[in-house]
């Protein structure tokens, strides 16, 4: 039982606060350093900006960084407090143990250790009252109350699986694989004040959290073009001009569920007089066969005059897909029975679901005297984060700084410096997040090797 | 219950590695049926008379998980006043808990006060237990918990000795070491 409940507890706090899983936004402690700001034309930039398929890799251009290899100080850190031979004993991992605290092992799951904890979250370890009376039920959290979402929460994303093709002239043709997933928790109000105002539970009230969540995968066969139509001052020898780029999909949905509908509970009267009754009341959407299908775009434009480069690409626009044969069944607890009963609501319709518009938006500055100043907001589906960073080089040394705003709307911050030697960097890079369970930020410090 | 207590003690278990803290009002599991007072009426005799008076044993239900857990402390607050409408002489009240219905009234009781009726009557006597009483004991590791409340009741040689024994306060305080589930 303890297992159990623990278990929905872990779930419920990991999709709790708004937090992306992308927490460790890199490796790179340079990228750490600037406060997320990737200034190469990586993988990143082609994912969400067709166009930089037709701008070369400056990975590519020499003196620019090739790859980074990161020191996992953090890593070493743990394993020293969680020893791999007792991890079965380890009440970090252990529910059965009295010292363990689904806190600090969501905190882990949010923020890996791969780099050391300057400074650390503080884990909410405090006390909860429960004021129990016949007609009465108080629950007072504590400093626990952060932890209850004041909105909508959940996870989601867009993620583009595959991309294999071949092109010639700028076109490209291709398969596309796709998997979209957002799942979205409301609380009601009264349950949301019941939770954080230490007010008493009503009798004949139900509590419940408003659950919508979407999944979809498939593959879409596309046809894209990415060129360079203007060239600019510098002529054929530099990357200047203007690039234009887009993609036409054809999405072919493998597979889709979507669930809809309130889960929770109803009080009696009075209320611990009797056992609250479950409230389950939800539709199912599922596909009963494969092949949804609908089209839609990516578009995006890059702009590069000499230190100054400019991009913005933005992918699956007007992307809906209509699943041709869908089941709608119907699941609602009943009471009387005391079990869930299912019922096909209608056995094969149509139905539509949207793919979420993603973008990303980035800017860079090479200034010549070492220095470089960019920028970056991208949305990946669940909110939009705002990156800006400045690296200075003077000889071997580098000192970089940044700042973000995450996807709660905090905002972060990052410093750092390096050290280059030949072909061979050493850099580090401190950021502060707000991953951890908590309201207080904490600092994480990366440590890496870049190879030039 | 087990529902409910489930669903809210999901967040106990966010709470990380604190305590969980029931803090039950007897009380108001008494008051619906009366069980919170005890009548005496104890007729007029030319000698000291006793009598008792006991409720019929009330349950408590508490979350589920309380039966498994560790119990660190348990405190009891308690307090009545003997409502007296005629006659002099002394009253008590006890209070029971116990696992089951059928020993509640085993001795000892957890926690009693007395008090002494005299002078002009009708009149209202404090008995006031001690203000916090701790305890260690398994009765209160389980989830259905049942309380006794034992009135007893001396009369003075003279008139009879007629009024109610009311509890004004009963509360308890439970603390566990989260070991809920």
């Amino acid at each position: 039982m303890r297992t159990g409940v623990v278990a929905v507890a872990l779930a419920l706090l990991v999709l709790a606060p708004l937090r992306p899983a992308r927490a460790q936004f890199s490796f790179d402690a340079r990228r750490i350093g600037m406060g997320g700001v990737s200034l190469s034309r990586d993988g990143n930039a082609r994912r969400y900006n067709p166009a930089y398929r037709a701008v070369k890799n400056k990975n590519k251009i020499s003196g620019n960084p090739k790859f980074s290899i990161p020191v996992p100080l953090g890593l070493i850190q743990f394993f020293k407090d969680h020893p791999i031979g007792q991890l079965r004993h380890d009440p970090m991992f252990s529910p059965e143990s009295t010292a363990f605290n689904p806190v600090a092992l969501m905190d882990v799951i949010f923020n890996p250790p791969i780099f050391y904890e300057v400074r650390k979250a503080p884990t909410p370890i405090n006390d909860v009252e429960f004021t129990i009376g016949r007609n009465q039920l108080i629950v007072d959290l504590g400093a626990s109350k952060v932890l209850v979402p004041e909105q909508d929460f959940g996870l989601g994303t867009t993620s583009r699986l595959l991309d294999a093709g071949f092109g010639f002239a700028g076109f490209h043709v291709g398969v596309m694989g796709f998997l979209q997933y957002d799942v979205a928790f409301t609380l009601d109000s009264t349950l949301r004040s019941f939770l954080t105002s230490d007010s008493s539970a009503r009798p004949n009230t139900p509590y419940f959290l408003n659950t919508d969540g979407t999944a979809q995968a498939g593959f879409a066969p596309t046809v894209s073009y990415a060129g360079r139509l203007l060239r600019g001052a510098g002529g054929d020898d530099t990357d200047d001009g203007f690039y234009l780029g887009g993609a036409l999909h054809y999405y072919m949905g493998a597979t889709y569920a979507r669930a809809v509908g309130p889960a929770g509970f109803t009080t009696g009267n009075p209320v611990l007089a009797s056992t609250p009754a479950p409230l389950l009341n939800g539709n199912l959407y599922t596909s009963n066969k494969p092949f949804g299908h609908g089209v839609g775009g990516d578009v995006g434009l890059v702009w590069i005059s000499g230190p100054f480069e400019v991009g913005l690409g933005a992918n699956d626009i007007g992307a809906k897909l209509t699943w041709d044969h869908t089941k709608i069944q119907r699941f609602v607890f009943d009471t009387a029975l005391n079990k869930i009963l299912d019922s096909v609501v209608v056995a094969d319709t149509t139905s539509k679901t949207t793919l979420p518009i993603t973008y990303l938006a980035n800017a860079a500055l090479h200034m010549g005297t070492g220095t470089i100043v960019g920028g970056d907001v991208v949305n990946t589906g669940r909110g939009t984060i705002i990156h800006v960073g400045v690296e200075q080089r003077t000889g071997p040394f580098a000192v970089r700084g940044g700042v973000s705003r995450d996807q709660r709307r905090k905002m972060q911050f990052g410093f750092g410096g390096g050290l280059k030697f030949g072909s061979i960097g050493l850099d580090v890079g401190f950021w502060t997040h707000s991953n951890s369970l908590s309201t207080q930020r904490a600092i994480t410090m990366a440590t890496s090797i870049t190879i030039y | 219950m087990k529902a409910l207590a489930a669903a809210l003690l999901v967040f106990a278990a966010a709470c990380g590695a604190g305590r969980a803290i029931f803090n039950v009002d007897v009380v108001s599991f008494l008051q619906p049926s009366g069980k919170d007072t005890l009548g005496y009426n104890v007729p007029a005799a030319p000698i000291s008379v006793s009598a008792d008076s006991f409720i019929t044993p009330q349950k408590i239900s508490l979350p589920s998980g309380l039966g498994k857990s560790t119990v660190d402390s348990v405190t009891v607050t308690a307090a009545a006043v003997a409502e007296n409408a005629s006659g002099t002489g002394s009253a008590t009240f006890e209070v029971f808990f116990s696992r089951d219905s059928a020993t509640v009234y085993s001795p000892p009781s957890y926690i009693s006060a007395s008090g002494t009726i005299s002078g002009t009557q009708p009149s209202t006597v404090p008995l006031l237990a001690p203000s916090t009483v701790s305890l260690m004991d398994s009765v209160f590791n389980t989830n259905t918990l049942w309380v006794g409340i034992h009135a007893k009741v001396t009369k003075n040689a003279g008139p009879a000795l007629i009024g109610r024994v009311r509890v004004t306060t009963l509360l308890l305080r439970i603390v566990l070491q989260d070991k809920v589930f």
